[in-house]
């Protein structure tokens, strides 16, 4: 049995796959809009934000406008084992006959490139020629950090100003997801403000947490019960962040991301601090090398 | 979002009229009539062309103006270069103009008209075979695009070639800039030569005019403006972002 049965869910109500099950309740209204014009227009956007603050999320709401038209293409390059091949993607379109054997191309159609990191050149002077032809309507890229973005300059430029920034999820967007999701009878306001507060404004991360208090059937909690259930479960986010100050990688203690080189924290707790001793749960602090930057 | 909400909609267009994209350019290019002119009877006559411009400057435009001139004939290759791949494959690039048959038989066609975009990057090895190939008048005309000359790799070969004939797209003058919106836009009342004028302070490239004027039209309409002022474009530039 699965724990959400124990709930009377059919399926996991906590899911966080954005194409399973909808994350409305966060107010994304304005970006939507925003978006779909820019898709409808005809141009190449690019949306910016840190894990769980619903770029997929968007994305899908573009694909729903324009169900069953087969305009859509979408691509999650970070699912992408082999190389992304643009040309391919749009001949495959029209099937075998038309597409592979007489090589023909559909036109206007929304190419939406989830989690790019890195586009290859070929792939670049791909979209912008099929971009420029109008064999691609729309363009949508979206990434975590503009900072490690390398887009061809060309690319860039036919972006200009149509950047869509997402934001963390607020505290009050956590209580109507997990109401949202939920209902109002399973977790309390103030477990649920615990949860925001172990989640960095990740609205996946506060699934992933929320679940496992529902696992536990632990449906309220306070700060250190959360603290100690998620760390004993251990759950990992993929990302892998780098430190602003010296770009080494970041170290993952209860959910929050601290830099081994540059930062103060606890071992235990993840918090930063000043004092040898951690005040919160006295545990020993991390060795710094250089000190605190 | 229904298509009725859409600005241009509202004023009367079914697609966007300040599209970004090349393809959308009707006949003339403004400010640059005279370029497309000079390279045309250039490629005619056969030789070497070099065309530098910056980012969003027009560079793809002209050349889909030179590629809609000479369509229909067969004798237009464009090819886009890149760092990553090795050399340009010219031979196949030639074959495959004959389509299956000239791939099998190997037939090269003459006085074929070569585009070369984002030619930056070009190797040394690619210019000596274009070279020779213009030479067995393969080639009749070879042009290369990029930012400019002075950034390709093995510039002084590229200059021997062209020799002076390098066109320059550039900035425009703020009566091109009138020019370029109204032939999309026709006269509607809404947005005043002196606006476009003022829009043209933000940015001079074809492509920034045209994405900010979107930005300024898409606003006016969303807030049902009879007429644009001056402070709207700065504030419709700060909220949907000009260019």
């Amino acid at each position: 049995m699965e724990w959400y049965e124990r709930y009377k869910f059919k399926s996991n109500p906590l899911e966080i796959n954005s194409f399973i099950k909808d994350f409305h309740t966060i107010n994304l209204n304005d970006k939507i809009q925003n978006l779909q014009y820019l898709v409808v227009s005809g141009a190449m956007v690019l949306v910016i934000g840190t894990e769980g603050t619903g770029k997929t999320a968007l994305l899908y709401e573009i694909i729903k406008t324009y169900k069953g038209r087969g305009k859509i293409i979408y691509v999650d390059a970070e699912k992408l084992n082999k190389r992304l091949d643009i040309e391919s993607l749009l001949v495959r379109r029209y099937g075998f006959f038309r597409g592979i054997i007489l090589g023909q191309k559909p036109k206007g159609m929304i190419l939406l490139l989830d989690n790019v990191h890195k586009l290859s050149k070929k792939n670049c002077r791909l979209i912008k020629y099929y971009f420029d032809q109008d064999y691609l309507q729309s363009v949508v890229f979206t990434a975590n950090d503009f900072r490690y973005l390398e887009i061809a300059e060309s690319i860039l430029s036919r972006i200009g100003k149509n950047i869509i920034k997402m934001n963390s999820i607020s505290e009050d967007d956590a209580i109507s997801l997990l109401k949202y999701r939920l209902g109002t009878e399973i977790f309390n306001i103030i477990t649920i403000k615990n949860l925001y507060s172990f989640s960095n404004g990740n609205a996946k991360k506060l699934l992933q947490h929320a679940e496992i208090l529902l696992k536990y059937d632990k449906l309220k909690a306070t700060k250190e019960e959360i603290a100690e259930i998620i760390s004993s479960n251990g759950v990992h986010s993929v990302q892998k962040d780098i430190c602003d100050i010296c770009e080494s990688e970041l170290v993952e203690i209860n959910s929050s991301w601290r830099c081994p080189k540059c930062e103060h924290y606890c071992g235990k707790c993840g918090q930063i601090v000043e004092e040898e001793i951690c005040p919160d749960c006295k545990a020993v602090l991390i060795e710094v090398e250089n000190g605190r930057n | 979002m229904e298509g009725t909400d859409l600005w241009y909609r509202k004023l009367g267009f079914y697609s966007n009229p300040l599209s970004i994209k090349p393809a959308a350019f009707s006949d003339n290019l403004i400010g640059y009539g005279r370029i497309v002119e000079e390279i045309k009877s250039l490629i005619e006559q056969g030789s070497f062309v070099f065309i530098e411009g910056k980012l969003g400057t027009g560079k793809t435009a002209v050349l889909k103006k030179i590629i809609n001139y000479f369509r229909g004939q067969k004798k237009v290759i464009y090819y886009s270069l890149d760092q990553s791949e090795k050399n340009i494959d010219l031979d196949s690039l030639l074959h495959g103009r004959y389509g299956f048959i000239g791939k099998l038989l190997k037939i090269k066609p003459k006085g074929i008209i070569l585009l070369l975009d984002e030619s930056a990057e070009i190797k040394i090895k690619d210019i000596n075979k274009i070279e020779e190939y213009f030479n067995k008048r393969y080639f009749k005309s070879v042009i290369f695009v990029s930012t400019g000359i002075g950034k390709v790799k093995h510039s002084s070969e590229i200059k021997r070639l062209v020799e002076e004939k390098i066109f320059k797209v550039g900035e425009l003058r703020k009566d091109e800039v009138i020019q370029i919106v109204r032939q999309r836009i026709g006269s509607i009342h809404i947005i005043s030569d002196k606006i476009l004028g003022e829009i043209h302070s933000y940015g001079q490239t074809p492509r920034e005019i045209l994405m900010n004027t979107e930005s300024v039209l898409r606003y006016a309409v969303e807030n049902n403006m009879k007429e644009i002022s001056e402070r709207d474009v700065s504030v419709a530039m700060e909220k949907y972002g000009g260019y």
